[in-house]
């Protein structure tokens, strides 16, 4: 990197360099062209989509279903709301919403809207979306939030749902077959009796002929699978059977560059990563603009949006995830993460006000743990303020 | 050694100009579904070419993406800085030894050679210097490294300005990693590798296909020259009239001090005293303004130049040429 990142806040408010006036202008107009194009295709899920208000401000989409008084939402967006939650619709109806559940791994709250009734949203899980396909993020208006492409094909983001054998592989070794250099005794290969310096040749019959190489063997197994591993031994090949475990969880530091280069340019969501199953596209949502449905160029809703992480990236959960969640009791409110509190990992909220159940706290990873206590403290602060302020007008 | 360092953010600077634009129309939503249908093919096409290129020596991981056969590698110039080898990933994970040739730093364009046998994947090359604001394209990398828990990310956008001399700027967002990764048009052929990113998310710069051609030869050969330098102002491959500006006048009028001999501005017939007012009929707002609309051209191209020459408005064209060419010449 030639230029410091602190050149970054001078560049603020540039946007494209050396564009011209007549190039501003084609791209503007091609923008709108598209929006006119796919308006009419969001409207098949505009219906069913609600601004999620909490604290005075909006917070989240939510995607109404069941008999139209339910709602799904970001679970991390509201989890900390100080005041009643409310959802507004595009032609502003407004109900007053009660958390009546928490799918919790996928950041999802369920929501009772007391006092009005929407339009419930249809799930499409015929077709799984194929890498480049177009989705709209639909509105409660008539205009969608944002268009993007699918960047990335489904796939488990929770580390615990990815396989796990339990080798460190050593660099140097030149081949054929790749040689452990430790076994990490957390996975399974330290269970079938794998040690360092075999050589491992093949996995179910696939030759295995580089690191990157078996870890996309292993990236097509599940926890709970067993494969068979050919291996070398002081010149002898053996076949042994192993039983694969998941992930433990690695707490991998993004380095400061990475993360500082995540958020330029976009806001990112608190909660942004361990989602089961998830969909990339390259939608460019805000953090307010999750929690809403997604629909195809059909105006089928193939999932619901659910987090920023980055600049480049935008996840959705597929609507087969949804419609399989939605059969499951989600956990009560008062009782979500709990266990995270005790591990000292979560973060104790603001006590809840009357008319709400006292949000507990989120799961997060420590990273997280601390923005979000910084983030507390800001919002608690910023209320404090706010209700000083107020005071005088009251009386 | 997944450390992604990579994309480097530029010091970049805002200008208006002038200019015509044309893009790829959308008129309906069978428009739009025909971009998708050619979308989707181009994703399957060219995804197993796109590829990471992972250096140990010097703890960077970048993408790139192979155009030959034999395992040549287009990357960018500062993903394999200081590196001999590189580990060459593909999506499935298959992995490949790279011997890095030769690169221009100044394109920030760079090639890799796979050693190793192999009957490679491949996409074909497209050019860069027809794209203008608008224009559909798909831009490909191992976003953060390699990763393979998912195939290198695709994303979708068009042309938002074509950049200083050989760059173009897209709204197909890029973080680290992806640097030396592809940038496609819609048929599926290399236009471009990225390259760099400001904050904006509409800001992602990407070095055109066409200046591999120029330095093509010279890459393969092993030569490593240029200097990378965001400020197109200071690239040393900029485009110049070779004149001295004088002090620019209050109506932002250029005067020119000096014609350097032989040069461009010396061709066209362009005087000391004559005084610069516009550039393609675009007026000029001072010595750095003109500087900014010709670092948008690149050397070769034919700009008309509106002179003052005492009270008489004079048009010259004059075909520009590169800066560092140009010093060469006085040289020697």
């Amino acid at each position: 990197m030639l230029v410091a990142m602190g050149s970054i806040s001078a560049l603020m408010g540039q946007q494209v360099p050396l564009q011209k006036p007549e190039e501003k202008q084609v791209t503007r107009q091609q923008s709108e062209a598209l929006f006119d194009a796919i308006r009419p295709v969001a409207r098949a899920a505009s219906p069913s989509t609600v601004w999620v208000w909490a604290d005075r401000k909006p917070v989240a989409m939510g995607t109404v279903i069941g008999d139209g008084n339910q709602v799904l939402t970001k679970w991390s967006q509201i989890a900390f709301a100080r005041t009643p939650v409310q959802v507004v619709g595009g032609d502003r109806t407004t109900g007053t919403a009660r958390v009546v559940g928490v799918y919790q791994d996928d950041d999802l709250a369920l929501l009772e809207i007391v006092d009005a009734d929407f339009d419930p949203v249809s799930f499409s899980t015929e077709v799984k979306p194929t890498l480049g396909q177009f989705l709209i993020a639909a509105g409660p208006g008539d205009q969608p939030l944002k268009a993007g492409v699918v960047a990335v094909a489904e796939r488990p983001l929770r580390e615990s749902d990815q396989a796990f054998l339990g080798v460190m592989l050593d660099p140097e070794f030149e081949g054929p077959g790749v040689r452990v250099q430790t076994i990490d005794d957390r996975g399974g290969a330290d269970e079938a009796g794998l040690q360092g310096g075999d050589v491992l040749l093949a996995v179910d019959g696939q030759a295995v002929t580089s690191a990157f190489e078996l870890r996309g063997i292993l990236q097509k197994t599940r926890p709970g699978e067993s494969i068979r591993v050919k291996y070398l031994r002081e010149g002898a090949e053996t076949e042994t059977e192993i039983l694969l475990g998941g992930r433990p969880e690695f707490q991998r530091v993004p380095e400061a560059r990475l993360r500082s280069m995540r958020s330029m340019g976009t806001d990112v969501s608190l909660v942004a990563g361990g989602f089961p199953v998830i969909l990339q596209s390259d939608m460019q949502l805000t953090p307010e603009q999750c929690g809403g449905p997604v629909v195809d160029l059909q105006g089928r809703v193939i999932g619901i949006s659910i987090a920023r992480p980055d600049r480049t990236r935008s996840f959705i959960i597929p609507s087969s995830r949804i419609v399989a969640l939605l059969e499951e009791e989600p956990l009560d409110p008062g009782l979500a993460a709990l266990p995270r509190e005790a591990e000292g990992r979560g973060v104790r909220p603001a006590a809840g006000q009357q008319g709400m159940p006292i949000p507990p706290v989120v799961p997060l990873n420590r990273g997280s743990a601390e923005r979000l206590r910084k983030h507390l403290e800001e919002m608690s602060d910023l209320l404090e303020r706010m209700e000083r302020e107020m005071e005088p007008l009251e009386r | 050694m997944k450390k992604s360092r990579i994309l480097h953010v530029g010091a970049i600077l805002l200008l208006g100009l002038t200019g015509t634009g044309r893009g790829g129309e959308i008129r309906s939503l069978e428009d739009v579904l025909a971009l998708q249908a050619k979308t989707e093919e181009l994703g399957r096409k060219v995804l197993p070419a796109v590829v990471a290129l992972i250096s140990e020596e010097v703890g960077s991981s970048g993408s790139g993406v192979v155009v030959g056969k034999d395992g040549l590698i287009l990357t960018a110039a500062h993903v394999i800085d200081g590196a001999e080898e590189v580990e060459v990933v593909f999506p499935g994970g298959k992995q490949a030894k790279g011997k890095v040739l030769g690169a221009n730093f100044s394109k920030d364009i760079g090639m890799v050679r796979i050693v190793d046998e192999g009957d490679w994947p491949v996409v074909e090359i497209g050019e860069s210097k027809p794209l203008q604001a608008g224009d559909w394209v798909v831009a490909m990398g191992h976003s953060e490294g390699y990763d393979p828990a998912r195939t290198p990310p695709l994303r979708f956008g068009r042309v938002v300005s074509d950049g200083p001399g050989n760059f173009l700027t897209t709204d197909c967002t890029l973080i680290g990693g992806d640097s030396g990764g592809p940038l496609f048009d819609l048929e599926g052929r290399v236009v471009g590798i990225n390259s760099s990113i400001g904050e904006s998310l509409d800001n992602n710069n990407h070095a055109g296909i066409d200046g591999f051609r120029e330095d093509w030869d010279r890459m393969l050969a092993g030569e490593i020259w240029g200097e990378l330098q965001l400020n197109p102002l200071a690239n040393p491959e900029r485009p110049v009239l070779g004149i001295l500006m004088g002090r620019e006048l209050s109506n932002g009028g250029v005067p020119v001090e000096r014609v350097t001999p032989d040069s461009p501005a010396a061709k066209a017939g362009i005087r000391p005293g004559d005084v610069v007012v516009a550039v393609d009929g675009t007026r000029i707002r001072g010595g750095r303004n003109l500087g900014m609309i010709l670092a948008k051209h690149s050397a070769g191209d034919e700009v008309e130049v509106s002179l003052l020459r005492g009270r008489e408005e004079v048009k010259l064209r004059v075909e520009l040429m590169r800066q560092d060419q140009l010093f060469e010449k006085l040289e020697r």
